[in-house]
């Protein structure tokens, strides 16, 4: 039995970024304020979560019906991560496509708020796409076989004149499938 | 598209969900779309066939409620009893700081209950019987919080699981996959018997008679979807504990509560439970009652379906507040219910299961003692001692301890979880237990071996110290999720376990073991009740402001089962909450007298002088002059109670013939999918009929449910019962309906449910669609009589009349 990578919907991406320190709890207003605000004109928000008690956890989640977005400690490392919640109509890698604008979208928002003061600044040269989906795409060889050309197709998408360096997460079987890319973004794009 | 599992049978499924006709070898499905298939295929021969049967059913329910083809209300009940309850904001409308929002979601307008939006998460419940749980199902429920919520598994204080950012349509697909491993989510919300629980340390403890956990276990198999408990106004809780005078049990403050005893007959010592009744917190919290001094084991089962019995026929149906059975058995008094419970008793039909599984639980008594697994001069990482001091619970059983992995708030992420699993597969006997204080208990760890736990646990970041004493602060999920709740009771809590941790060197032991919980509102999920310090969330106005509260309750306490609840003192603002319980800790510590613990203290002082002491932190500083006091913990909105929606602790009342209807629809749903794909085969078309036959069977059973709470399911039966009661009567009949579906019912049933050939078999589809609306409309006209009083139509909906 093959494996149905193109029906792939769940999936998560993370941007990285050196812990700025200045505390899970200033993300709260700022994100209660953008719900407010309205701030990210094509996407529902609705809610924040504080899991900032777990360690290597979520941390403070701004929830939107499309996806949620975490000041993520999961993997031991600090980032944005974009957790898609709910189904569309497109591909796989349309999808992740979306889903790394979206992440980009709101890591720059953070990244221009004056209560973070500068602090924050993420790495765009290294993307995470994880595949939340252990049927479609099970922590396997064939697994990865089958989502790195998608993954690889989706960060070329938002990433046109890059130069990509797609390596599987060497990560427990039973955690989930991930690839880790590294990106050499064009002069003109990294701006 | 979902491929279909088609399970023929002639006989009519019971509702009981555990005894089935054995059905017929699985047709494969026909419409499947993608190569790997779905969870349904990849794990169908994994799960018990009616568990399967239950998600199918469920998950058609859920395609009709889409088509608007199952009431909001009627639909709103069938998740709940799949564990699929509501979140904060899915009225779809949210406060954002100043003013009430509409939140735009797609399908705005769809809803899932009544005032639910569809396309909003839920929180999905998951049963976890007298929380025991294995390394698999641990490692299932690790994916699950992955793939369908935010990695977050939420430990409650009723022993359950919670998941929360649940989208409702994943829900088939996750039961699958817990059932897949023996978890179960029915019933886990609604109108029906919730998570039977248990003392974590059964089976270890030093103070228990006997080993409470296999009688917790027949329970919780016995009433599953039995037919008794069907039909309650509200919901029902049953806990177990193995000794009189110590809280793990919780028993006194359950709806219905066993506490293991023992007497000597005839030289022999006998098992058996002190059996109690009518106990529950929420806002009129009551101390359960004395129904039996002493219950033979053997009739524990018989004893708990009489009760439900009783409670299902006489307690409140329409005002949700006075339904429980507590209230029950207020009314009556507890020698009348008694009275009531054996003259029912009298009347059961004999079960083999009572006796079967009380067997059972004896022959598994099994005390399971492993062999250490490391060497004894493994060295340990920092903390061990002081984790020792407070996480390490010594067995019974003197070789061995069990560990208490304190969470959180009752959190941990999906990779703790699964470095969890390894623990338990690596030292004990792969059995964790949930427990009543949002904790994890790992037992049977060979002593030998606790260095090299405590280092495995400290790697995962799973050695939090201070297991249950005053850092160990529980908390119901409150406003972070809840509907109902008023104040932040997580934020509260993180705040309380921060400053009590730093504060903690300074406390000697007998401050250590003040316990305090937290509970966002008035229903009580956090068992503030019980706590020597509990709070519960309130809002008062000042000025034109609404400000963040919590009522103070002191004295309460977990001994005895429970059984003694703590007085209020008054409201303190949310932000002086940590204040407060400082102020106590010092008043407690400088005036308690030698050795005297912390309800005795309160019960000498008494609430009035302790109340005048800390009159001055229950006052709130003008807006201008303080604008923190009117923002809650952890948010960053201004207060409002707007975002309060409607309760779905028990979905509202759905009678037994409305479930039995949209079963009904849910069977017909399923056949009409087979019938319209035009790549089915014969076999599969012919297999249609068959379900369709079942759908005009449940139909009719739900109207025989009208006049009769047990109505037989046995196909035959439901068919001669239904033509006697609703045919010769012309109860079925009307002007324009009735009169011609009944024939279709007829012939279906004299074909023994099969058809002759693909056209009879589509024809039947149609039919029995046909014969339910009818049924639809016959229930309408019953209900209207019942409820205009223009016909007299007895026993309809089940009521006492």
């Amino acid at each position: 039995m093959g494996l149905a990578i193109e029906d792939l919907q769940r999936i998560c991406v993370k941007l990285y970024a050196p812990d700025p320190g200045v505390g899970d709890q200033a993300f709260i207003p700022i994100f209660h304020q953008w719900i407010r605000d309205r701030t990210i004109g094509n996407l529902v928000l609705f809610d924040v979560a504080d899991y900032a008690h777990v360690p290597e956890s979520p941390g403070v989640v701004l929830v939107t019906h499309e996806a949620s977005f975490s000041l993520d400690r999961s993997d031991g490392l600090f980032g944005l991560l974009a957790q898609r919640r709910v189904n569309g109509s497109e591909g796989a890698a349309d999808m992740i496509a979306t889903t790394l604008q979206q992440v980009l979208q709101v890591a720059a928002k953070l990244e221009e708020d004056p209560r973070l003061g500068g602090k924050l600044e993420f790495d765009r040269s290294r993307i995470m796409v994880e595949a939340n989906d252990r049927l479609r795409a099970p922590n396997t060889d064939e697994g990865y076989r089958a989502l790195e050309p998608v993954v690889s197709t989706a960060i070329k998408a938002v990433f046109s004149d890059s130069t990509l360096r797609v390596t599987r997460v060497n990560n427990d079987p039973r955690d989930r499938l991930a690839a880790d890319v590294s990106v050499e973004i064009a002069a003109a794009q990294a701006s | 598209m979902r491929p279909l599992i088609v399970h023929i049978s002639g006989v009519v499924p019971d509702e009981g969900g555990l005894t089935r006709i054995p059905s017929s070898k699985p047709i494969a499905g026909t419409r499947m779309s993608t190569s790997n298939g779905t969870w349904k295929d990849v794990l169908g021969s994994r799960l018990p066939a009616a568990m399967g049967e239950e998600i199918d059913e469920f998950e058609a329910q859920m395609q009709l409620r889409k088509q608007l083809k199952i009431e909001e209300k009627v639909f709103a009940e069938l998740r709940l009893r799949r564990g699929a309850y509501g979140q904060r904001y899915d009225n779809g409308h949210r406060y954002d700081g100043s003013q009430t929002r509409e939140i735009a979601f797609p399908r705005r307008g769809l809803t899932k209950g009544p005032d639910t939006e569809f396309d909003a998460p839920g929180m999905q419940r998951i049963k976890i019987p007298f929380g025991k749980m294995s390394a698999e199902q641990l490692e299932v429920l690790a994916d699950c919080a992955e793939e369908y919520s935010n990695t977050i598994i939420h430990i409650t204080t009723r022993q359950d699981v919670q998941l929360h950012f649940v989208d409702i349509e994943d829900t088939p697909d996750m039961h699958r996959r817990l059932g897949a491993v023996g978890i179960t989510t029915r019933e886990a919300c609604g109108n029906s018997v919730r998570n039977v629980t248990g003392c974590p340390l059964s089976g270890i403890c030093s103070t228990e008679l006997f080993d409470i956990s296999p009688y917790a276990r027949a329970e919780h198999l016995f009433l599953l979807g039995h037919p008794d408990v069907q039909d309650f106004g509200r919901k029902f809780k049953i806990a177990y504990s193995g000794c009189s005078g110590e809280g793990c049990g919780r028993a006194m403050m359950h709806d219905l509560g066993f506490i293991a005893a023992s007497r000597v007959e005839g030289g022999r010592e006998e098992r058996g439970f002190r059996v109690v009744v009518g106990g529950g917190l929420g806002p009129v919290p009551h101390v359960a009652k004395e129904l039996y001094d002493f219950m033979p084991e053997e009739r524990m089962l018989p004893v708990s379906q009489a009760i439900s019995r009783v409670y299902a026929r006489l307690g409140e149906k329409r005002n949700r507040a006075k339904a429980r059975v507590k209230f029950l058995v207020a009314k009556l008094g507890i020698d009348e219910f008694r009275r009531l419970v054996d003259a029912e008793l009298e009347t059961l039909e004999p079960d083999p299961r009572w006796q079967e599984w009380v067997d059972e639980a004896e022959q598994s008594h099994q005390e399971w003692k492993p062999a250490p697994v490391t060497n004894d001069d493994v060295s340990p990482v920092p903390g061990f001692e002081k984790w020792t001091q407070t996480n390490v619970y010594d067995q019974r059983q003197p070789e061995f301890i069990a560990a208490t992995i304190n969470l959180p708030l009752g959190d941990l992420t999906s990779r703790q979880a699964r470095q969890l699993a390894d623990i338990m597969r690596k030292y004990g006997n792969d059995a964790l237990r949930t427990t009543v204080d949002q904790n994890f208990l790992l037992r049977w760890v060979h002593r030998q071996d606790l260095v090299s736990l405590y280092n495995d646990l400290h790697a995962a970041r799973l050695v939090l110290t201070g297991a249950g004493t005053i850092t160990d602060v529980t908390s119901c999920p409150g406003t972070d999720t809840c509907k109902l709740g008023i104040s932040s009771s997580r934020g509260l809590t993180a705040e309380l376990r921060a400053g009590l941790e730093a504060r903690s060197l300074q406390f000697d032991p007998t401050v250590k073991d003040v316990i305090i919980k937290v509970s966002g509102c008035n229903n009580s999920c956090g068992q503030h009740h019980i706590a020597d310090i509990g709070f519960y969330g309130s809002s008062r106005n000042v000025g034109s402001y609404k400000v963040p509260h919590f009522l103070l309750l002191l004295g309460g306490a977990l001994e005895d089962n429970a059984g003694n609840y703590g007085l209020a003192i008054g409201a303190i603002p949310s932000k002086r909450v940590p204040e407060t319980v400082d102020r106590l800790l010092d008043l407690y510590s400088a005036e308690r007298e030698e050795g005297e613990a912390f309800r005795p203290w309160v019960m000498r002082v008494g609430k009035k002088t302790i109340k005048e002491k800390l009159q001055d932190l229950m006052a709130v500083p003008t807006y201008e002059d303080d604008k923190s006091f009117y923002v809650d913990w952890h948010d960053a909105r201004e207060y409002s109670i707007g975002d309060i929606g409607v309760g779905e602790c028990a979905g509202e009342v759905v009678t037994l013939t409305e479930f039995s209807l949209a079963s009904a629809e849910s069977k017909v749903f399923d056949a009409s999918l087979i019938v319209d794909d035009r790549t089915a085969t014969e076999e599969q078309v012919l297999a249609a009929a068959a379900l369709a036959y079942q759908a005009m069977v449940l139909a009719a059973l739900g109207l025989l449910k009208t006049q009769d709470p047990d109505a037989k399911t046995n196909a035959d039966r439901v068919f001669r019962d239904f033509e006697r009661q609703f045919i010769d009567t012309r109860l079925f009949f009307e002007r324009f309906i009735g009169n011609s579906e009944w024939p279709y019912f007829q012939a279906a049933h004299e074909a023994g449910g099969r058809a002759r050939d693909m056209d009879e078999a589509r024809r039947r589809v149609e039919e029995a669609q046909l014969f339910i609306d009818a049924s639809h409309a016959c229930y309408t006209r019953l209900r209207q009589a019942q409820v205009g009083g223009t016909e007299k139509v007895t026993g309809v909906l089940g009521s006492t009349n």
